[in-house]
């Protein structure tokens, strides 16, 4: 990137762009889904509670994985900050999930 | 407008904020100005059928209510009565067959005369409330996901507005008026700033909301492997949907049906197990068809009922004094009072008398208030049941109650619709900040306008303007329609989106200036006729809205009157608007 001119910085790559957007959208969809289904199944108390307790911590974390996408250097580290965390709590959810449904 | 880049994390934040922002914006806005009308949604309907305005309340009422249902209905299964208050001023009557559903008309008697009303057919307030979560002509899922999308932007919009704001303390006293970017900078900011955690509450409650439409893994995951669903678990608890809303959906939305068509399975259930003559295994005599009927003939019981059971003539008992089971509930409720009564099987042993609570100080019940059940012939008091309440429901339901505002003091509702008006401030200005900025960057470089640019002046217009425009030409059309329209509340409707289209094209076809003009002083002037229209066209004018308590129709008169007031003095303002200074913040 220049560094000389902040207001002339050329713009990256449209594909680079559209892949946050997607991570940060879909991502970060993915990702609270995925956290709010394996705390729905790991969290202690009924049902409904651990589904409302759940579900409150998704909304409020969407925004953080969107900030965290936007906010990294690069394109690499902001698509690796969504995919590990999915991929852990995709292997929790697979893991805790009871076998009478799976 | 501005590239993306992460040279700093604010600048990256800003990027995020100005795309999401303008994208979304113009939905939001929508969501936002429909919203705030449904905190007044009652009222909005009463405005909308001047042949109610005129009622009152008095004591006498409840006896006349009561002399109608005996001689209409003698041999119903049951009766409603819904009271009225002052956000709805007169009684709607219905009684039906198998006492669960009331699917058939509602009676509106005034109060005071006792006379039988024929309010006009209105989408009334109820139209806003469920096109700010569902748009219109979607389906319920569609417009659910499109609004929950838009939500949850919202919620990514305010953080990274938050983030980029970096003299959020210093800004809120600062407003430098006719400074061209600067004062909608400042006006965005300020509208923002003031507003922030209402709009952080009501984002977040608005997702908690459509939650199980629009985070459904939350319900898979906890509900796993368990026959139930959330939906019936928040019934099941005694929890009751949203109740209340007078002119409705139509439906009874008596004390076990929140006038929703899902979770109805839940609902029944959890009905029957509370009658009182199941649990003690004693049927009142003569009623065992009915009692069929109720129990196993759910599939085949249609809306409406199609089977009238006559009692025999001797089976007809006494009731006790309906006036002294209200008095007892007031007693017992003196702040929010009754709002609905439904005697079930009258006049008969199994007799009972449900009062409904018209609301509650308690956030962690919805603001929904209590039930208590009487018996109807020696009108003891039959046990209440209170509801199990862990501190996560609490908090969930508390967030749900402030979003729809439905505690009953009037200054929470307009301190929410004031947030919500300057949340829809804050999105305006926004929208508008958006083009200023890009055009002075486009002057100062000695760009012409692009496409894109073009594009939003457009939309803006028409989401902003054209929206405004077109709410008011709703509710001209409210009156101006023939009161014995068919279909009419459909043609109510089609206006407010016929206008809306006409402004997105004569958006298209001004120039950006003429179209903020022509849009804002029509909404303007006809805003602020409307009291003159209201009075013009049977409704209690102002005088008289005053003088017989109706402060909803008083008061919506007066708010129209300042909104057009205030749109005329913009569209005022926009005729003087020019690109003065070429400064912009660096």
């Amino acid at each position: 990137m220049n560094k000389e001119n902040r207001m002339n910085i050329p713009a990256p790559a449209w594909s680079r762009l559209f892949i946050r957007v997607v991570l940060a959208t879909a991502g970060g969809y993915l990702l609270v889904s995925l956290l709010a289904s394996a705390l729905g199944l790991l969290l202690p108390g009924t049902d409904l509670d651990a589904a409302m307790l759940s579900m409150m911590l998704a909304f409020i974390l969407q925004p953080v994985a969107a900030i965290w996408v936007f906010a990294c250097k690069t394109v690499t580290k902001a698509a690796l900050g969504i995919v590990i965390p999915c991929a852990l709590l995709a292997v929790c959810v697979l893991v805790a999930w009871p076998e009478s449904v799976a | 407008m501005r590239d993306y880049q992460t040279k700093t994390f604010r600048t990256a934040m800003s990027w995020v904020h100005a795309w999401g922002g303008l994208l979304f914006g113009w939905l939001l806005f929508a969501v936002f100005v429909t919203g705030s009308l449904s905190f007044f949604r009652q009222e909005i309907t009463v405005w909308m059928q001047p042949e109610i305005q005129h009622a009152h309340m008095t004591e006498k009422g409840l006896t006349r209510a009561l002399s109608y249902l005996e001689e209409t209905a003698p041999d119903a299964a049951a009766w409603n009565i819904r009271m009225p208050d002052s956000r709805y001023p007169v009684m709607q009557l219905s009684y039906g067959e198998d006492g669960r559903r009331f699917r058939g008309e509602q009676t509106v008697m005034d109060p005071a005369s006792g006379d039988i009303l024929q309010p006009r057919a209105t989408a009334g307030g109820d139209f806003l409330y469920h096109f700010h979560y569902q748009l219109y002509g979607l389906g319920r899922s569609a417009g659910e996901w499109i609004v929950g999308i838009a939500t949850m932007i919202m919620f990514v919009v305010l953080i990274t507005g938050i983030i980029v704001h970096r003299q959020i303390f210093k800004d809120f006293f600062t407003f430098r008026p006719a400074k061209d970017k600067r004062s909608w900078l400042d006006a965005h900011n300020l509208s923002a700033v003031l507003g922030t955690p209402f709009f952080i509450v009501i984002t977040l409650s608005g997702l908690i909301l459509l939650g199980t439409r629009v985070m459904p893994a939350a319900e898979w995951g906890a509900y796993a492997g368990s026959g139930s669903s959330m939906r019936a678990d928040i019934k099941g608890q005694g929890e009751k949907g949203k109740s209340g809303i007078p002119g409705g959906e139509g439906g009874w939305q008596g004390g076990h049906d929140g006038g929703r068509e899902k979770g109805r399975m839940a609902r029944d259930s959890q009905v029957q197990g509370e009658r009182p003559w199941h649990a003690d295994g004693g049927r009142p005599p003569g009623r065992s068809g009915l009692d069929a009927d109720v129990r196993g003939g759910r599939g085949g019981t249609a809306d409406g009922g199609d089977s009238v059971i006559r009692r025999p003539p001797a089976a007809r008992m006494a009731m006790v004094d309906l006036q002294f089971i209200l008095d007892q509930a007031q007693s017992i409720w003196p702040l929010h009072g009754v709002a609905r009564i439904t005697v079930r099987h009258p006049h008969s042993a199994a007799a009972e008398i449900e009062i409904r609570q018209s609301g509650s100080s308690i956030l962690s019940d919805r603001g929904m208030g209590g039930s208590l059940v009487f018996n109807g012939i020696t009108g003891e008091l039959q046990q209440e049941k209170p509801a199990e309440k862990s501190a996560v429901k609490a908090l969930f339901s508390s967030l749900q109650a402030i979003h729809l505002g439905i505690f009953s003091l009037p200054l929470a509702r307009w301190l929410l619709f004031l947030s919500g008006v300057g949340g829809s401030l804050m999105i305006a200005s926004g929208l508008v900040l958006w083009v200023v900025t890009n055009n002075q960057k486009k002057a100062r470089n000695g760009d012409g306008k692009t496409i894109g640019n073009r594009l939003v002046e457009i939309l803006n217009t028409a989401a902003i303007g054209g929206l405004l425009l077109a709410l008011t030409a709703y509710f001209w059309a409210n009156r101006l329609l023939p009161a014995a329209l068919e279909n009419r509340q459909q043609w109510e409707i089609n206006v407010f989106f016929i206008v809306w289209l006409m402004s997105l094209l004569q958006a298209a076809l001004a120039s950006h200036k003429t179209a903020w003009q022509v849009q804002l002083t029509g909404a303007g002037v006809m805003a602020a006729l409307l009291p003159l229209v209201n009075a013009l066209t049977g409704g209690a004018h102002l005088g008289v809205s005053i003088g017989l308590g109706q402060l909803q129709v008083a008061l919506f008169d007066l708010v129209a009157l300042f909104s057009g007031l205030a749109l005329l003095y913009t569209a005022y303002r926009v005729r003087h608007f020019s690109y003065r200074s070429k400064t912009i913040r660096g």
